[in-house]
């Protein structure tokens, strides 16, 4: 056994696979650009973070060593800001590295002969894992020196580098591997991609959920004990121990390593799944996709075009079968639309079943008219509503290129924009369970049992929505322009993370940065204006109006938290936020036709 | 039909397309052939709008790609080397899906399906999801597709590859009734020996270059006269013609008889093949070569087993042309 293992680690992390992958990767300019890019942006952040922490010593006349002492309750801030953002970051790109490891090969059919080397499916596996993850590595090491880099004005200890660099690390790892196991699964590698992502996600959050679970029945937690496996739940206790917030004693100072263990658990379980399910393809012969099953139907096959008559010479049931044309005049569209969200429908059913029942279990024990329960179920439902977005779109020109069948498409007189619009549809068609989720929870959990005013809903509707209308318009735009379907992914989760959440810190920071400078310099209505674009505080603002309360405090005084409306005037705002976004939408809708007929010679 | 300009495309240093120039004429089946990465598939999707070229111009039908691209998808169907399907769809609903990409009306949409789906054998198939066909089934289907809005001209890339004997028999059958019916095709592949037996004209291309475009005929009498040349030298414009010999066991040897030969002025060369059999390149028309020929070889004292002019094939037509022994 351990002469087998010996074999394996040297010639699968280390072999053929692994050279002919960090070859392709070396070949591709794109490696060094996403490099370099990530370093500038990290540095680009870190200096803004640092200017706006440090712009009150700058402008301020206190003495060198009250600077000084600011200096280092800055670096803290600095190092946390960092660490959870290239945590969040790596985790998605590290799922999107090796999503199309195995499906991207069964696609092209190069799959066979790989398996027909003399290279063990382990050894494959492992060379494709440490293969494409040498580029995770090297975007990780690009942000240690920054973080080492803050060490210099003190406040941050070396523990905590050496905690969350690891639990970044080990993260990224395990999110890879279930990539790299939804990988042998999937048929596309955004599929992989987004539902390795999901599965990582939920591995982090199984031993909180487990707490949670064991205190069903008990007035508090049975027991902490599970919580140090979450990485997420420890790198917040590592980095809120480095900002000297909170230091429970329930959690050892080296309780991190924990969360790498049970990290390095999942990620060798999950590689496992991968060896297994490569082994079977080898011994299955099943080296190329499968055959989709027909999907039943649910009703009789008719004709709408009624007036044709039936065919002569053919049996009844043939002739009920041939007179139907199920497929309409806008045949893209049409297929857009009945593409499935689930693969089966007991699918739906689970995630439904298990939605409905996690609501339960918490509503039951926080009450069901708790206003605050509210707020982090529907910002966790709304960040999965904006991810799968984000996600869905860039699937939609980048995936039939890969699969091959956008030439044929191509050689239709469809134009540029038709495909684009029922592209958009159908990515529209396809979020529309989780919004359906979400404006469930929002009816049954808010405004049923009189927790929110009625008018939330519309508020909701107009501004949840159109920011998904225009993620998925950026992410067909992306697709068109994106050889791939996970870059295009990638670059429309960055574009929705940059423009909703970097963009308005950037905002605040320069605004914090010319106000130290110049008191007075910028308005309170320029900074609601930039603010006001974003759909996170307009739905914090439009709960918080919501709740409820005497009509005449809700009209006059409810929509006061980032901003001070009244009731109308928070109204007639979302309408401004719901059409500045639909125009948006028609306007990325129309560069990416003129992307498209650019690139494929056709008629915009 | 077709026609194409001082056709060049380039792929960054690649030159792809080399001022190709072409034409084909309607109710041709133009046998396009090349060594891979010769700028065929190119050319086809020039022609099929899918790619604009660099320079030069491409007509079909008598409209230019580059203005006419929609009105030329309208008369053209192309089907490229490897078929990309929608595996979501059903044979039947895969074929609506183009005809109504194609806007071809309700009324017609059903029976111009029914049509298209007998005439490549597959109404059978007609509710299989289209990945769950075979390679040749899903060959047929490409067909059916391209087929769907009664294109007038057909760009086939490829279209037997990966397909087993029976089912390129059927292909050729295929291509052959849609000749028939008056559509005109352009058909690159491989397999030089089907293309002889369907195409009416044939271009040879490689490097981007077209080394040759004409009948098949042409080409072979092009090869065989190139022949000769390159033997003898000679750059005489007289018909040639190669016959092939083959002795009988009891006949004197083909040595001995091949140094009478080479002593006749109406013979350019012999060449021994082996101990029974000879090749003899004849300086004279085809008309009276065998009867002379025939005359020689019994004066002197061969026993003929079999003598008949020497066959060339495409493959070696092709051979000639690309590796440079025809300019």
């Amino acid at each position: 056994m351990l002469t087998g293992v010996f074999q394996l680690v040297p010639r699968g992390l280390f072999g053929p696979v692994f050279s002919r992958e960090i070859r392709v990767v070396s070949r591709l300019s794109s490696s060094f650009w996403v490099r370099a890019f990530y370093a500038l942006g990290l540095a680009a952040l870190a200096s803004l973070v640092y200017f706006v922490a440090t712009a009150d010593i700058r402008f301020s006349n206190h003495g060198n060593a009250s600077a000084v002492q600011e200096l280092q309750m800055f670096a803290p801030i600095l190092g946390a800001f960092f660490v959870w953002f290239q945590f969040v970051i790596m985790s998605f790109v590290a799922s999107t590295l090796t999503a199309g490891a195995i499906c991207d090969e069964r696609r092209k059919g190069s799959i066979a002969s790989l398996l027909a080397t003399p290279l063990t499916p382990a050894q494959i596996v492992l060379g494709k894992f440490s293969g494409r993850l040498v580029q995770l590595i090297i975007l990780i090491a690009a942000g240690i020196p920054l973080l080492l880099a803050v060490r210099i004005f003190g406040g941050i200890s070396p523990g905590f580098v050496l905690s969350a660099t690891l639990i970044t690390i080990s993260t990224a790892l395990l999110h890879a591997s279930i990539a790299m196991a939804a990988s042998a699964r999937a048929r596309s590698s955004t599929t992989a991609a987004s539902s390795g992502f999901a599965m990582g996600v939920l591995w982090c959050f199984t031993p909180m959920i487990l707490t949670l679970l064991l205190a069903i029945g008990s007035n508090g937690p049975r027991t902490f004990a599970l919580l140090p496996f979450s990485p997420y739940f420890s790198l917040g206790i590592e980095t809120a121990a480095s900002l000297g917030d909170f230091n429970p004693s329930f959690f050892s100072s080296n309780g991190w390593l924990y969360a790498i263990a049970y990290n390095a658990a999942g990620c060798t379980l999950f590689l496992c799944l991968a060896v297994s399910r490569l082994r079977k393809i080898a011994l299955g012969g099943d080296v190329e996709l499968p055959a989709k099953k027909p999907r039943k139907r649910t009703g009789p096959l008719t004709n709408p075009d009624s007036s044709q008559g039936t065919i002569p010479g053919v049996h009844p049931a043939a002739r009920t079968a041939s007179a139907a044309l199920t497929v309409w005049d806008n045949p893209l569209t049409w297929r857009e639309l009945r593409q499935r969200v689930f693969i089966r429908r007991w699918h739906a059913w689970a995630v439904a079943i298990a939605a409905a029942l996690l609501l339960s279990y918490i509503y039951s024990e926080t009450g069901i008219h708790e206003a605050g329960v509210f707020f982090p179920v529907s910002a966790i439902v709304l960040a999965l509503f904006y991810f799968q977005s984000a996600l869905i779109a860039a699937n939609s020109i980048a995936g039939e290129r890969e699969s091959r069948s956008l030439e044929v498409l191509l050689t239709t007189p469809l134009t540029a924009r038709a495909i684009v619009r029922a592209k958009w549809i159908g990515a529209l068609r396809r979020v529309c369970p989780v919004a359906i989720l979400y404006f469930a929870i929002a009816i049954c959990f808010g405004i049923v049992p009189g927790t929110f005013h009625w008018a939330l809903f519309p508020h909701l509707l107009l501004i949840a929505l159109p920011p998904v209308a225009f993620l998925i318009a950026t992410g067909v735009w992306f697709s068109v322009i994106a050889r791939r379907s996970t870059v295009a992914a990638t670059l429309n989760l960055g574009l929705g993370l940059a423009i909703w959440v970097v963009f308005p810190l950037v905002s605040l920071a320069i605004g914090s940065i010319l106000m130290q400078i110049s008191p007075g310099s910028i308005s309170e209505e320029a900074a609601v204006f930039i603010a006001v674009w974003n759909p996170a505080p307009m739905v914090v603002t439009a709960i918080q109006g919501a709740t409820f309360g005497p009509w005449d405090v809700i009209r006059m005084d409810g929509y006061h938290t980032f901003f001070k409306f009244s009731f109308w005037s928070f109204s007639l705002t979302t309408v401004g936020f719901a059409v500045g976004y639909a125009l948006l939408t028609w306007g990325v809708l129309q560069l990416a036709a003129r992307s498209l007929a650019q690139r494929t010679n056709r008629v915009a | 039909m077709i026609a194409t300009q001082n056709l060049t495309k380039r792929f960054g240093s690649l030159v792809a397309l080399d001022n190709l120039t072409l034409e084909i004429g309607p109710g041709e089946i133009f046998g396009f052939i090349g060594p891979n990465g010769a700028g065929k598939s190119t050319t086809m999707k020039v022609l099929a709008c899918l790619l604009k070229q660099d320079s030069g111009e491409a007509f079909v039908c008598g409209k230019n790609t580059k203005k006419d691209a929609d009105a030329i998808r309208r008369l053209v169907g192309y089907m490229p080397d490897f078929l990309g399907v929608y595996d979501d769809l059903t044979v039947d609903e895969y074929l609506q899906f183009f005809a109504a990409a194609f806007s071809v009306p309700r009324s017609r949409r059903r029976s111009v399906i029914d049509q298209v789906l007998e005439l490549t054998d597959l109404t059978e198939k007609k509710q299989a999801m289209v990945d769950s066909l075979s390679r040749g089934m899903q060959q047929r289907l490409g067909v059916a597709r391209v087929l769907i809005h009664e294109p007038q001209v057909l760009l086939l890339d490829e279209p037997a590859s990966g397909l087993d004997p029976r089912a390129r028999i059927e292909m050729r059958s295929l291509l052959i009734e849609l000749r028939k019916m008056g559509k005109s095709l352009m058909v690159s592949s491989h397999i030089l020996s089907e293309l002889a037996e369907m195409c009416t004209s044939i271009g040879i291309v490689e490097r981007g270059k077209l080394l040759y475009a004409g009948s098949i005929q042409d080409a072979y009498a092009k090869v065989r006269s190139a022949a000769l040349d390159v033997n003898d030298g000679s750059t005489s414009a007289a018909p040639r013609e190669r016959i092939v010999v083959v002795l009988h066991p009891s006949s004197p040897s083909a040595d001995s008889i091949a140094i009478g030969l080479r002593n006749d002025a109406r013979i350019a060369s012999v060449t021994i093949d082996s101990a029974t059999s000879l090749a003899i390149d004849l300086q004279v028309s085809e008309s009276d070569g065998h009867a002379f020929a025939t005359d020689l070889l019994l004066a002197n004292g061969a026993r003929i087993h079999s003598i008949a002019p020497a066959e060339i094939n495409l493959e070696d037509a092709f051979l000639k042309l690309t590796t440079g022994a025809i300019h």
